[in-house]
């Protein structure tokens, strides 16, 4: 178990390593003379001169080798740079923006969970049944739908039409439910047929006759025999969707104004805002790689067969 | 029988049982018109070849059968006087591991893999039994004694797949009796067992039903374990019943060919190497059909015409021990 722990933190270690050197190559190798952007950037009159002082500036004739130690050694000390547009320390501002992506992130993810477990409960309680067939239908149609419009839908529904819930801004607890909905419905959509299918499968493997035979009726057996075979796989499909959350903070961010790190990101796309591009990314990356190493654990512990199995 | 001479209700009694099963394309009978009965405390073998529908024909009534399985019951099977088939869902489920326990075959996939065993056992005690957590807990270590397991606290902390083969039949075994059942039916209990482990499941399952009293319907094709544990043996040939009768009456004077030809192809180590196998020549028929006349009649050696007509009725052997019967107008009209 400690072998295996140990094994899966290096290898997430390796892995922030590789990301890293992605989030460098990548933006580093943006199309268009970078010196001239940057310097075009601070505005005023763009000579090559001018070009090739922000070139020593910025080390962007160092080989590219030693611009990203470079570059990594300023991460590890927790300097990311300055943002090109605005000057103000990447740092600060990832910092300041980290709350409502996280509220977000979280949110969403509870919603993904919640969604999920609950219908494709519901679904494999009643199979076939009323439910069943609305959750199936429901979950295609979710899947189908890209996230923007189910966002447009929420708020024209919630906000517009209702005016129950607020549509705008990160502004405390009822402005997050909407959008955690929104980041957190497809996923679960997709996580609630999982656990339909895994559940109806399992409840045709052998030992479900054994407890059948123990005269236990058809929900208890679901519930204490079938669901935990099936939270490992269950659990692990989650963390991946974890990703695909975090991903749509890019798209849902923008639409309901909230000012976090993937408005942040869009907003650096836009204006070609290298540093903070670098660091948006590398951000990223270093949360999903340490989402799905706790989740590879939280799975491990949870099951015993891999718990036990490789004891020896 | 002491217990059966003192005109006791049976226990299990199957009366024109038979099963239909239904897939998308084709329906079988697997039973057909089934009839046998189970006294207290006595141990019916049931044999015949793979597909004959012995696991039907005890799994059916409790409605045990795969997921997906459509199956129609006709006829009735009487478990202490009261007729399964006729039983409601939440009747039935009072039955199964309390009245009737079962034991299955593979005792790998008979157990929920990410379960500890303690609880596997503990969940049907507290059920049928209505004791508290900790009195479950002291009897399921009592069970798992009972049934051979050493270290039973440890034990019941593990996992399915921690165990051994055996092992884990041990704990199919202690399951099955853990609500105390009067009759427990078991499935080809040692064929997925190494031989030397079989030996020691037939020991137990003797020495258990000895112990607590109980009945077993064993449902079996290895005539070891018929000769060591059964008092009556009920030989299926295709979904009917061919043969039934005392074990040694039946095992010893075999009166319908198929079971003749059944117990010839038994390997024996006392016969001469390079001996030709005994083999039953030709296959068994198609149960999807419906079958006129004796099912058994293509592949009988001492076939007869009226044998293609009607289906032999199940009659006492002349010459043999009351309640030998067979299903054979060869045997049974051969004159004294």
């Amino acid at each position: 178990m400690l072998r295996i722990t140990l094994n899966r933190a290096v290898s997430a270690a390796v892995l922030i390593i590789i990301a890293s050197i992605f989030s460098f190559v990548i933006i580093a190798a943006f199309p268009g003379n970078v010196a001239a952007l940057i310097a075009e950037m601070r505005g005023g009159f763009v000579s090559q001169e001018v070009v090739d002082r922000v070139a020593v500036e910025y080390r962007l004739n160092d080989p590219l080798v030693l611009r990203y130690f470079h570059w990594l050694g300023d991460v590890m000390q927790g300097d990311l740079g300055s943002s090109l547009r605005t000057g103000e320390s990447v740092s600060t501002a990832l910092a300041q923006r980290l709350q409502p992506t996280l509220v977000l992130v979280l949110g969403g993810s509870l919603v993904t969970l919640i969604v999920g477990t609950s219908l494709g409960l519901a679904g494999a309680m009643w199979p076939n049944g009323l439910i069943d067939r609305t959750i199936r239908a429901f979950a295609v149609f979710n899947v189908s739908m890209p996230k923007f419009f189910l966002a447009a839908m929420l708020i024209y529904v919630f906000g517009v039409q209702m005016q129950l819930l607020p549509t705008f801004g990160f502004r405390g607890p009822a402005s997050w439910i909407l959008p955690c909905i929104a980041v957190g419905a497809v996923p679960g959509a997709l996580l609630s047929r999982l656990m339909r299918v895994g559940l109806e499968e399992t409840m045709s493997r052998p030992f479900i006759i054994t407890a059948k035979s123990k005269g236990f009726g058809r929900r208890r057996i679901l519930f204490r025999d079938a669901l935990p075979n099936i939270v490992p796989v269950f659990l692990t499909t989650f963390g991946m969707n974890i990703a695909f959350i975090t991903q749509s903070s890019l798209i849902i961010e923008p639409i309901f104004s909230w000012n976090g790190v993937g408005a942040y990101f869009v907003e650096a796309a836009r204006f070609r805002d290298l540093p903070v591009l670098q660091s948006c990314l590398l951000m990223f990356s270093i949360l999903f790689i340490l989402v799905n190493l706790a989740v590879d654990l939280i799975v491990m512990m949870a099951d015993p067969l891999q718990r036990r199995a490789k004891r020896i | 029988m002491t217990r059966s001479a003192r005109q006791t209700k049976p226990l299990l009694e199957a009366i024109d049982f038979s099963v239909t099963l239904h897939t998308p394309s084709v329906s079988v009978r697997p039973v057909d018109r089934v009839s046998y009965s189970v006294e207290p405390g006595e141990v019916l073998a049931i044999v015949g070849e793979s597909g004959s529908g012995k696991t039907i024909l005890n799994m059916a009534p409790l409605d045990l059968l795969p997921v997906g399985v459509n199956a129609d019951m006709e006829g009735a099977v009487r478990f202490e006087g009261v007729d399964l088939l006729k039983m409601s869902a939440s009747e039935l489920e009072a039955i199964c591991g309390g009245g009737i326990g079962v034991v299955f075959q593979d005792p790998l996939s008979a157990l929920n893999p990410v379960r500890k065993i303690g609880r596997q056992l503990t969940e049907g005690i507290e059920h049928h039994l209505g004791l508290t957590a900790a009195q479950a807990d002291s009897r399921a270590a009592e069970l798992m004694t009972l049934v051979g397991l050493s270290d039973p606290r440890s034990r019941m902390q593990q996992y399915p797949h921690e165990l051994s083969g055996g092992m884990r039949q041990r704990v199919g075994i202690a399951m099955s009796i853990a609500g105390e059942p009067r009759l427990l039916i078991a499935d080809e209990p040692t064929t997925a067992l190494d031989v030397t482990v079989q030996a020691q499941i037939v020991a137990l399952l003797k020495d258990l039903q000895k112990r607590l009293g109980m009945a077993i319907v064993i449902i079996t094709h290895d005539f070891g374990v018929v000769s060591g544990l059964a008092d009556k043996v009920a030989v299926m040939y295709a979904g009917r019943l061919s043969e039934i009768g005392g074990v040694r009456d039946v095992l010893i004077e075999p009166a319908h060919p198929y079971t003749q030809g059944l117990l010839r192809s038994v390997p024996s180590l006392t016969v001469p190497m390079n001996t030709k196998f005994a083999g039953l020549p030709g296959q068994p028929p198609n149960l999807a059909r419906r079958i006129e006349g004796c099912a058994f009649a293509p592949r009988c050696a001492e076939v007869r015409p009226e044998c293609s007509v009607h289906r032999p009725a199940l009659l006492s052997v002349p010459r043999s021990a009351t309640g030998h019967l067979a299903a054979c107008p060869v045997v049974i009209n051969h004159p004294a």
